[in-house]
């Protein structure tokens, strides 16, 4: 918060204890296994609960929506930014959910 | 006097700025590049300072890694090259800017595709990083601290959503310094490993290499593999692997050993196709990784394949624990060197030797009805379960006596499967265990003297785990078979469903074994049901 200043008694007295607080070597941990996305605003394959009733229902009404042109999730479905070819045959995820490609290097 | 001093200053400051602008110009400490293809393929873009090349000189990654650079630049940069070159690139960088196999040990869990509960303890490469993607994808690389940065940047380039991921990260400009900071200090271009690799990179032996696996579904195995040169860094091989069940299944393929220590692999078992991502020891003498089916990567064995020239040491035990009092069981001891002079430890009496090989000895034993539970430390002439401290070896924990089954566990918990099958995904199954534990000598279940007996037969049921109202994913996900194997549901919306649901869900999967003493002992493990991956990327 270094862009932020407390200006009036309140904000100074936050200030002060934040800087109070002891310096704490954070632990990162892992939600869930990869190669599950720990992005859960919204998930992918699972939500923030470590089920799948919060996820988009079914996933085809807006799998464009969250990958078109900035995957949100980018080591699960393919962003059309980098991959313009992913769903070239599927213009609409619903009705045409059969023909999208799994992308994956071929040479 | 003060004029001589003012010289020196103006000589030694020139001298530092020469210095300075030599080392930047240079690119210092960089690898340079010696193959003729790269510099003809990557220099029309990247600056090549008398062979330090911008970025490529700054980094070593794994093969998969490296492909998925190439990969990268021929969606993004429109690089040309055939599927010939790009192989004979990725053998370039991976010789000379690959990872020692010490550095590829604790991550190789994504190269060979295994699904891994991770633990990072860095909440900002956590932040920074692993919103998107696996820790160990971080963790395969070496870059100097410059690298990293640009590397950063790439990213906020190709991905320009990948800075609104680190929404609930209030100082995201601090946050990504301080990752910056971290991985170059984890993940340097210079390392103790990689020097030691370069300088005394092992020949990987010729001739015959002793096999011990487990395999979900079907157990422990063993097995010999003939390993043949076939050229630079290509290899052919061929053996037969024999399962606990006695089974017997033929194996052979070929290979590419990517840097000496990373070996990528595909062929036949049992006339199924395979393939195998390895990788050897820092001493050459063992390899450790996995052999899957194709296309179907999670129907694996974990395996290690140890040369049969090298030191004396126990691979595997068959079977891994036996019960106090049990009279003329058959145990199969598979390692290399070994000779006839088998001791399993107190209160277990070798009767008979049955067959002696330096790779296996099959042997009758008695165990005592007082014998105490616990590990044993096996031995087969100079050949030990302690591997004398070595690489492959399992430290002490390959056999053990029991006094009962106390209860069993469901693996793999968490699992995963993904749905496919009808357009271009290929479904994800799980193929799970159950697995008898006896509680130790402390008589507490959970803790670290407890004793895995081994697979055990089980009657399986996928139960519904209830986290919503009206949840029925259980009608939906998929089934299980009488040996384990769930086989997920299709994918896409399903009409059956309320609003359509794909076949996915959260639920148990239970395993009731009939204990040899009467009763039912019984457990479940957790099954996320979920949705295909549209991306695979060569490292997760």
């Amino acid at each position: 918060m270094k862009h932020l200043k407390g200006v009036n008694r309140k904000g100074k007295k936050i200030e002060k204890e934040k800087a109070d607080l002891p310096v704490v070597e954070a632990q990162g941990s892992i939600p869930f296994m990869h190669t599950c996305t720990s992005v859960f605003n919204p998930g992918y394959e699972v939500d923030w609960t470590g089920a799948t009733k919060q996820l988009c229902t079914p996933i085809e009404t807006d799998l464009f929506g969250t990958t078109d042109m900035y995957c949100w999730w980018p080591g699960q479905a393919p962003d059309t930014y980098n991959n313009p070819d992913w769903n070239a045959d599927c213009t609409r995820a619903m009705k045409d959910w059969m023909k999208l490609k799994v992308v994956k290097p071929e040479w | 006097m003060q004029r001589k001093m003012g010289s020196c200053f103006v000589v030694a400051l020139a001298f530092m700025l020469a210095t300075t602008w030599a080392g930047s110009a240079l690119g210092a400490p960089g690898i340079p590049v010696t193959s003729d293809l790269v510099l003809k393929k990557c220099t029309d873009c990247h600056k090549n300072n008398g062979g330090l090349v911008s970025r490529i000189s700054y980094l070593r990654q794994a093969p998969e890694a490296w492909e998925e650079t190439l990969w990268r630049h021929k969606r993004i940069h429109d690089l040309s090259i055939t599927k010939e070159e790009k192989e004979a690139l990725l053998l370039y960088f991976s010789d000379k800017q690959g990872l020692a196999p010490a550095e590829v040990a604790p991550y190789a869990y994504t190269l060979e595709k295994r699904d891994t509960k991770e633990k990072v303890d860095s909440q900002v490469i956590v932040d920074i990083c692993v919103r998107c993607h696996s820790y160990a994808k971080t963790a395969l690389q070496r870059r100097t601290p410059e690298e990293w940065r640009k590397l950063a940047n790439m990213h906020a380039g190709i991905l320009p959503m990948w800075l609104y991921q680190l929404q609930d990260v209030a100082d995201w400009d601090e946050t990504l310094a301080a990752a910056l900071k971290e991985l170059a200090k984890r993940f340097p271009l210079e390392t103790p490993e990689w020097k030691q690799w370069v300088s005394a990179r092992p020949k990987i032996a010729e001739g015959m290499w002793v096999v011990s696996g487990y395999q979900a579904g079907k157990g422990v195995y063993g097995g010999e593999i003939t390993l043949k040169k076939t050229g630079d860094a290509f290899y052919s091989y061929a053996g037969t692997v024999e399962f606990e069940s006695g089974e017997k299944q033929p194996i052979e393929g070929k290979a590419t050993l990517y840097g000496g220590y990373a070996w990528r692999a595909s062929g036949t078992l049992a006339g199924k196709p395979i393939r195998e991502v390895f990788h050897i020891s820092m001493d050459g003498s063992t390899f450790k990784g996995v052999r899957f089916d194709d296309p179907h990567f999670e129907l694996r064995g974990v395996e290690t394949r140890a040369f049969a020239g090298s030191y004396p040491r126990i691979l595997s035990v068959i079977p891994k624990a036996l019960k106090a009092g049990t009279k003329g069981a058959t145990v199969t001891v598979v390692g290399t060197g070994l000779s006839k002079e088998v001791s399993l430890g107190d209160g277990v009496t070798v009767k008979k030797v049955d067959s002696v090989s330096p790779t296996k000895v099959v042997v009758t034993v008695d165990v005592a009805d007082n014998a105490t539970a616990g590990f044993r430390n096996v031995k087969a002439g100079a050949a030990s379960a302690d591997g004398h401290g070595r690489p492959g070896a399992e430290a002490g924990k390959l056999f053990a006596v029991y006094t009962a089954v106390d209860y069993i566990k469901v693996v793999p918990s968490p699992a995963m499967s993904r749905t496919g099958g009808l357009g271009f995904a290929v479904k994800q199954l799980v193929q799970f265990d159950a697995i008898a534990c006896s509680k130790g000598a402390d008589g507490a279940a959970g803790t670290g003297d407890d004793i895995e007996i081994g697979r055990v037969p089980a009657a399986w049921n996928v139960v519904e785990l209830a986290s919503s109202n009206e949840d029925h994913d259980v009608e939906f996900v998929g089934k299980i078979d009488r040996n384990g194997l769930f086989t997920p549901g299709d994918e896409g919306p399903n009409p059956k469903r309320l609003m359509q649901e794909n076949n996915m869900g959260d639920v148990w999967v239970t395993a009731s074994y009939a204990a040899p003493g009467g009763g039912t002992l019984s457990a479940r493990g957790y099954l996320l049901a979920t949705i295909p991956l549209y991306i695979q990327r060569p490292v997760q």
